[in-house]
């Protein structure tokens, strides 16, 4: 795009009718030859909405398109879809606008008697003549309601009033429309009066004086969204959006205050307007719209909140793909961006921060970037006002969208990486037997605390004398595994320790042999062990922790990888927390535990 | 004091330079100062400087004078600067 107008258009948040037009004129000086094909749009209408063309323009060159807009004659509407008059010269619209004030279409309406159904009939039949002469999108809208009614506050029994038989008439449009699906789409005016208000919308000056009854408020927000119908037809429609955790989807810091004591409630401010923002982008999910979660966190914490808050509405099932992670956002987002198979002028990124957005913004421009407002009330319709994700049309297929990419990636996941693997294991015969270690083990269990480097989470190092005193302490449980398998028996090669501290259990130790690693047994293990303790022991919560060591970096991230929920950083270690409801992950592979 | 912006707002609703705006300009030196443009003229000033013109007035500020009179007089009865 030119770098001015660039610069002119972000620039121009452009309200006034002056400001606007000046922005249009200079780029309709310079031809705007550079925005690719151009969005042609007949407004055919039976009034004076001729000032209209500005918005239109000024909507198309923000969406970075070119414009061809024409205006059939005042009031010639029935003789220019006869006559094809906006097919004149070649001329082929995209969109046609059939724009029609009902005191104009009825010249009863407020005179005499006049019947839903004559009006209904002689309107869907203009609407039949333009769909049967064109393939054009064909936009038309509701009529505004007389008020107050000249019928005053009494309903009378007989006869309807006109406020309602208006209605009666523009429910038959939307009825129209619905059947039409597609080619047909509706602008509610009422709903633009609603959005900026009568006196802002309405000039009853100009309508009696020049039969244009339209301000620029409301030709504004009629424009936007004729031009939403516009973007979608060229292919505009963002199709993911790319989401912060943090302060974007809940309030507070999940790492920092915990699932308690992040905002999320629905019956509290601030929490209620993020609970409101998730609602709109599951709306958004079941219409198709890809969510990927991209946040540096731990992706633990991120997925404990998805898992088990209350109020969170997003699901770890919503989720089609994610970057949780501490790299920077631009690799994350294009790497998001071959993951889905989608290009990078299709994401939304909604982050809080004016670094992230900034960055983004910078170095992936084709990325429309949505900052978190600073007045939270407007969150829930960040995603929404604009239109950025609508779509002519939507299909049962789109509910299903985020589901069938997940089955997808799990297809090519293991078709890459584990399909041999699994195929492997299964043939194996694994079988692991799970008991309290016994008295007979006791050596081998301290040997191993002790020589264990790799796969060894705290490294405390333990004498049998030692082992023995926590075997027969009833706060204390010492769990060893022993592995077999078709090929044979790798004996003794575990160890889990428990420690039971009040209400609370806490993993003292976890390892296992490097010998049997790459088999899922680490997740047999420890779910297995965490079952039997929730068990007997019902603790409220579990505590682990890491603690880095000379050879044990394979397992800096075990715990989070499993389920558990990273603590605030200590010094020297990590420590996690979990609650025995929340599942470990399953280990998948087909293994035969054997406990006692 | 407005009538920079006053200019400004008739360029951009006529579609002609500021530069010709002189002071003598009317819908009868300024071809493009047609009916329609005349609307969006005055519903363009009316939003900038948050007047609003009757009727009456309407049909008779077709000048560049007669508009920069016109709303003189308002913003200075309005009180506003």
């Amino acid at each position: 795009m030119h770098s001015d107008l660039d610069g002119m258009l972000a620039e121009s948040n452009a309200d006034s009718l002056s400001s606007i037009l000046e922005v249009v004129n200079r780029i309709d000086a310079i031809g705007n030859l550079d925005f690719g094909e151009p969005v042609r749009i007949a407004v055919v209408r039976n009034y004076v909405i001729d000032a209209l063309e500005t918005y239109l323009k000024y909507h198309l060159y923000r969406a970075a398109l070119r414009s061809d807009v024409r205006f059939g004659d005042y009031d010639t509407v029935f003789q220019e879809v006869l006559t094809d008059a906006f097919r004149a010269d070649g001329y082929e619209p995209d969109i046609i606008v059939l724009s029609l004030m009902l005191p104009q279409f009825e010249p009863d309406y407020e005179v005499r008697d006049w019947e839903v159904d004559d009006v209904a009939e002689r309107l869907c039949g203009l609407f039949d003549m333009v769909a049967s002469r064109t393939d054009a999108l064909v936009v038309v809208n509701t009529f505004l309601r007389p008020f107050p009614c000249a019928c005053g506050i009494a309903s009378t029994g007989s006869k309807p009033g006109l406020t309602y038989r208006v209605g009666l008439l523009n429910q038959r449009i939307r009825d129209y429309v619905g059947n039409h699906a597609g080619q047909f789409f509706v602008v509610d005016w009422e709903l633009l009066v609603m959005q900026a208000g009568d006196s802002a919308c309405i000039d009853r000056r100009f309508w009696y004086m020049a039969k244009a009854p339209f301000k620029p408020a409301f030709l504004k927000l009629y424009a936007a969204e004729i031009i939403k119908i516009g973007r979608a037809l060229k292919g505009r429609t963002k199709k993911c959006v790319v989401l912060d955790c943090d302060n974007t989807l809940w309030g507070n810091v999940i790492g920092e205050d915990g699932l308690d004591g992040i905002q999320l409630d629905r019956n509290e401010f601030p929490g209620n307007t993020y609970y409101d923002f998730q609602k709109s982008i599951i709306q958004l999910v079941h219409r198709g719209v890809l969510v990927a979660v991209c946040s540096r966190n731990n992706e633990a914490d991120v997925f404990d909140v998805l898992d088990n808050h209350p109020f969170c509405l997003l699901k770890r099932t919503h989720v089609a793909a994610h970057r949780i992670n501490w790299r920077n956002k631009v690799d994350n987002l294009s790497e998001l961006a071959n993951e889905l198979n989608l290009a990078l002028d299709s994401f939304v990124f909604v982050d809080d921060s004016d670094f992230e957005c900034g960055l983004v913004s910078r170095y992936l421009p084709e990325v429309t970037v949505r900052q978190v407002p600073h007045q939270l009330h407007k969150l829930p319709r960040l995603l929404l006002e604009e239109g950025l994700f609508d779509s002519l049309t939507w299909s049962e297929e789109d509910r299903h969208r985020t589901a069938m990419v997940q089955a997808e990636q799990r297809r090519q996941h293991a078709r890459s990486q584990f399909h041999d693997l699994d195929a492997y294991l299964a043939l194996l015969n694994l079988k692991a037997t799970i008991h309290p270690a016994r008295e007979s083990e006791f050596t081998r269990v301290a040997q191993l605390t002790q020589k264990t480097n790799q796969f060894n989470l705290t490294s405390r190092r333990y004498s049998e004398q030692q082992i023995r005193r926590l075997a027969a302490n009833d706060a204390v449980r010492v769990f060893t595994l022993s592995v077999t398998d078709k090929y044979g028996d790798s004996g003794l090669t575990g160890i889990l320790i428990a420690k039971r501290e009040g209400e609370r259990g806490r993993i003292d130790t976890f390892l296992l042999s490097c010998r049997i690693l790459g088999r899922n047994l680490e997740l047999a293990f420890v779910r297995h062990c965490l079952h039997e303790l929730n068990r007997t022991w019902r603790p409220a919560e579990w505590l682990a922790e890491y603690i880095p060591a000379e050879k044990n970096a394979q397992v800096a991230d075990f715990w989070e990888k499993i389920g558990f929920t990273v603590d605030p950083p200590r010094a020297q270690s990590k420590r996690y927390r979990m609650r025995p409801a929340a599942a470990i992950i399953d280990p998948v592979t087909a293994i035969e535990i054997v406990s006692g | 004091m407005c009538d920079q912006h006053l200019v400004r707002i008739m360029a951009n609703t006529l579609k002609v330079p500021a530069a010709a705006i002189g002071d003598d300009a009317s819908t009868e030196t300024i071809l493009a100062w047609d009916s329609l443009r005349h609307i969006n003229l005055v519903m363009a000033i009316e939003e900038e400087f948050g007047v609003e013109f009757g009727e009456q007035e309407i049909a008779i500020i077709t000048s560049r004078r007669a508009l920069s009179e016109s709303l003189k007089e308002k913003l200075d009865s309005d009180g506003v600067p």
